[in-house]
Parts: structure tokens; sequence; C-alpha cells
């Protein structure tokens, strides 16, 4: 647990040194480039993903709870 | 080159009558409505030997978010499910005919409200606060969710920030599989998410996130049993039985990168917890774009492989303290592939342009249980 608030710390401490300024940024505002590019679709998919595996959370928030899952 | 451009040319002959123009930025407190449907089907050719695992499931999800003013943001979320479940059926049907109760009810349903707030635009290094509740009820089991979230934009917002914080207050309905029924049982979550998004260059970014949750209560499926195999040549079947204490943490990296004009996003990902479960996932995605970015086919695949639970078995010897035969607490490796494709076109609802999507994935499990399910999505700026 440490290990990680370190890690993500770290990589914010980093990541301040470099910036993309607004008028660089035209293609990175374009819907690909979002990690959830339409409302409702990855939370269907981490839905289904943690009805049959073991694991919670991956590549997504929620670790469990809210359903019975069948 | 030579597909994309005939592709491109059967496309513009399809949607010529329609007239090219950008496709709008997301904002994340702009006025929407989406729905969603999804039909899930699972055949179960292997999982656990012990249970007939077919299901077939239909989702609707409908969300609809309103703007407020500049800086705050409303929505309500409805999900339903009808829900045909082999091991699911038998309790509900085992435990209607013990207690003579009478009605049907095939599946599930879920609504959630929440509320955003972000600083004016006029800062750029933009502060978020969200406030979100939940309820949810299915034949054996009742939801009751609270959360909220904190973000902070940094460096121009080349940094984003985020903390999520979600509870769960939920109640098992004891059915076994024998129909037998016992006290209602309680099961709390609590999750929290942290997460750094970081624009690396004007065509590429990362997202890294950690998730750790806390489980405690009835974690186990009550209608579950396990075989018990008796000397000489009998079996008997015992309740599931898991420990009342989860925890569980997971690491996940995501990375999105633009090739002209189609991009790329990789991801990998490690869960672990003190069931001594452990899964590891990788995914790749390919978002293929013509015509300005208004159709965008995106096959994807993913890898996921699981090391069982300690307490899990096909079969066991004698009753333990702590037993399962769940097949998704079990040994096996997954490929998930799929495809989805939308498309953004004028509609006669609102002024606005909106989204169209169809999606097929296909899952395959090492234990053979298989399962594929195909997505119909619509959402419109309003």
């Amino acid at each position: 647990m440490k290990h990680c608030i370190l890690l993500i710390f770290t990589l914010a401490c980093i990541s301040g040194c470099t910036g993309v300024r607004f008028n660089e940024r035209e293609r990175l505002a374009e819907p690909d480039m979002s990690f959830s590019s339409s409302p409702l679709k990855s939370e269907i998919e981490a839905d289904v993903y943690s009805a049959r595996e073991g694991a919670a959370g991956v590549f997504s928030g929620g670790g469990g709870g809210g359903c019975g899952c069948y | 080159m030579l597909l994309r451009n005939q592709l491109a040319a059967l496309l513009t002959i399809i949607f010529s009558c329609h007239t090219l123009a950008a496709t709008p930025s997301p904002d994340e407190l702009d006025s929407l409505f989406a729905a969603r449907g999804i039909i899930y089907q699972q055949d179960d050719n292997g999982g656990n030997i012990n249970t007939n695992e077919d299901a077939t499931i239909y989702e609707g999800i409908l969300l609809f978010q309103k703007r407020l003013n500049d800086t705050n943001a409303a929505s309500i979320k409805a999900v339903g499910d009808i829900v045909t479940a082999a091991s699911y059926d038998d309790a509900r049907d085992k435990a209607e005919t013990v207690s003579a109760a009478t009605g049907y009810n095939p599946g599930r349903f879920n609504i959630e409200t929440r509320w955003k707030y972000r600083s004016s635009d006029l800062n750029s290094n933009r502060f978020g606060f969200n406030l979100h509740a939940s309820y949810g009820q299915e034949y054996a089991y009742r939801s009751t969710g609270y959360g909220f979230g904190l973000s902070q934009s940094l460096n121009e917002e080349s940094t984003q920030l985020s903390a999520q914080f979600q509870y769960f207050d939920d109640t098992v309905r004891m059915i076994r599989f024998d129909g037998s029924k016992e006290t209602d049982a309680p099961r709390d979550t609590f999750t929290s998410t942290l997460s750094l998004t970081q624009t690396l260059s004007p065509v590429s970014l990362f997202d890294l996130s950690w998730v750790h949750s806390k489980q405690t209560g009835m974690l186990a499926t009550s209608f579950n049993s396990v075989v018990i195999n008796l000397p000489p040549n009998s079996t008997q079947l015992e309740i599931e039985k898991a420990p009342d204490l989860r925890v569980r943490d997971t690491l996940s990296f995501r990375y999105k990168h633009a090739l002209g004009k189609d991009s790329v996003q990789l991801g990998a990902s490690t869960y672990r917890d003190d069931w001594n479960l452990q899964g590891h996932a990788i995914e790749a995605r390919y978002f293929y774009r013509i015509r300005e970015g208004r159709l965008t086919f995106e096959p994807s695949y993913r890898f996921y492989t699981q090391k069982s639970a300690d307490f899990y078995a096909k079969q066991f010897d004698a009753v333990k303290e702590y037993q399962t035969s769940d097949s998704d607490l079990g040994n096996f490796d997954g490929h998930s592939a799929g495809v989805l494709v939308s498309y953004w076109s004028s509609t006669w609802l609102t002024s606005q342009l909106s989204n169209y999507e169809i999606g097929f994935n296909y899952y395959q499990r090492s234990d053979n249980l298989d399962f594929y399910w195909l997505t119909l999505g619509w959402y419109t700026p309003l």
C-alpha cells in the first residue's frame, strides 16, 4: 500500500516537470484520446469482467460491492 | 493505406446524405442523455463441474446528466437487468417452493444519483468534487452505496490527480442451494481509488490507478455448494464458506498514443488479495478513425491470468473451515477479443451530433466457461 502511494506521488512530482500547453492539445481533445470516450462504455466492460474474474478494479474504479453478480 | 481508402470511399457513399462536422469534444459537466443495452450469454462447457453455469442476461442503462451552470452538473442513472442463470434460478425456485412465496423477480435494478462540481474555467488548474448515492436490489441481494471524489489538475491541466471513495452497505439474502433460508447477512465494502493521468506530449498520455478495497461480512455466494467426497463411493453437498474479510489491491497502467488520425491504447494491471487470489491483465485497443473521426472501429484484445484463492478446489475430501468450488475464484487464463464500431451522426432529437455504437466481445476461459456479449449504445449531448 505504501509503495503504491509513494509511486503515484513520485510520478506526480516527476510529471510536474513536463507540460503540454493548451494550444498543443488539439489531438488530445478528440474523443478517442480519452480513457473514457463514451458514457457507460467502460462501466459495462468492468461489470462483465469483475463478475467472471476474481479480481476487481482492473483498468477501472470499483473494488467489489453493490452487486451479487449471480 | 489502400484498405483505408477503399473503406473510406465505401462509407462516404453510405453516409453521403450527412454533412461533415467535427466530433464534439467531451466535457465532464456537459448535459447529455445516454442509453446502452447489453445481451450477455454464458455457455457452461466447464467452470464449476458441480454447477450449471449457463446464463443469459439482458441489461439496459439510461443516463441523464444536466449541466446546472458553469461549475455544477447533476445526473441520474438507472440500470435494469433480466437474468436467466441456472444456479440463481435453481436457488430462487427452491426458496419459493419452501416458503410458498409467490411472484416472479427475474433480475435486478439499480438507480444512482450524482452531483459534480468543478471550479471555473478561468482557473486553469481546476479543482473538482463529486457526491453520489445508489440503491440496487436483486432477488437475493440489496445494496445501498455512497461515495465522494476529489480531483485536482496541475501544470495547466497536463496532470490530473483524483481520489474516489465508495462505501456499499449491502445485504445478502441467505438462500442456500437446497432452498433453506437463514437470517439475512451484511456485506460491507469500502473502496478507495487514487489515480494520476499525465499528458506526456501533444500525442500521448498515460493513466495510473490504484484501487484498494476492504470487504467484510458474508462474502460467500449463499446458494453455492461444494461436493465432499465420502468413502467409499458417495458424495455430500455442503455450503460454500469464505472468510468474512477480504482486502483487495489493484494497480493499473494505461498508455494512449495518437498515430496520425488513429490511436492506440495499451494497458497492464495486477491484482492480489488476502485470499491469496492473484490476477494479471494486459490489454490493447486500436482506434481506427475515418471520415474526420466520425466513424471509429475499435478492435481490442485482453489477456487475463488468475491464480486461485487458497480455499478453492473442484471437490473436497472433508468439510473445511473455508471451501469454494466457484470457478470465478479458480485457476484459469482468459482471452477476450472484441470490436466496437461507433458513428457520429445528426439526429432528429437534438441539433447536436449523436454517437451510435455497436460492439461484440467474446471471452474464452481456459476452464471452458466461455461467454460473449453484444452492446448497443447511443448518446447525445443536449
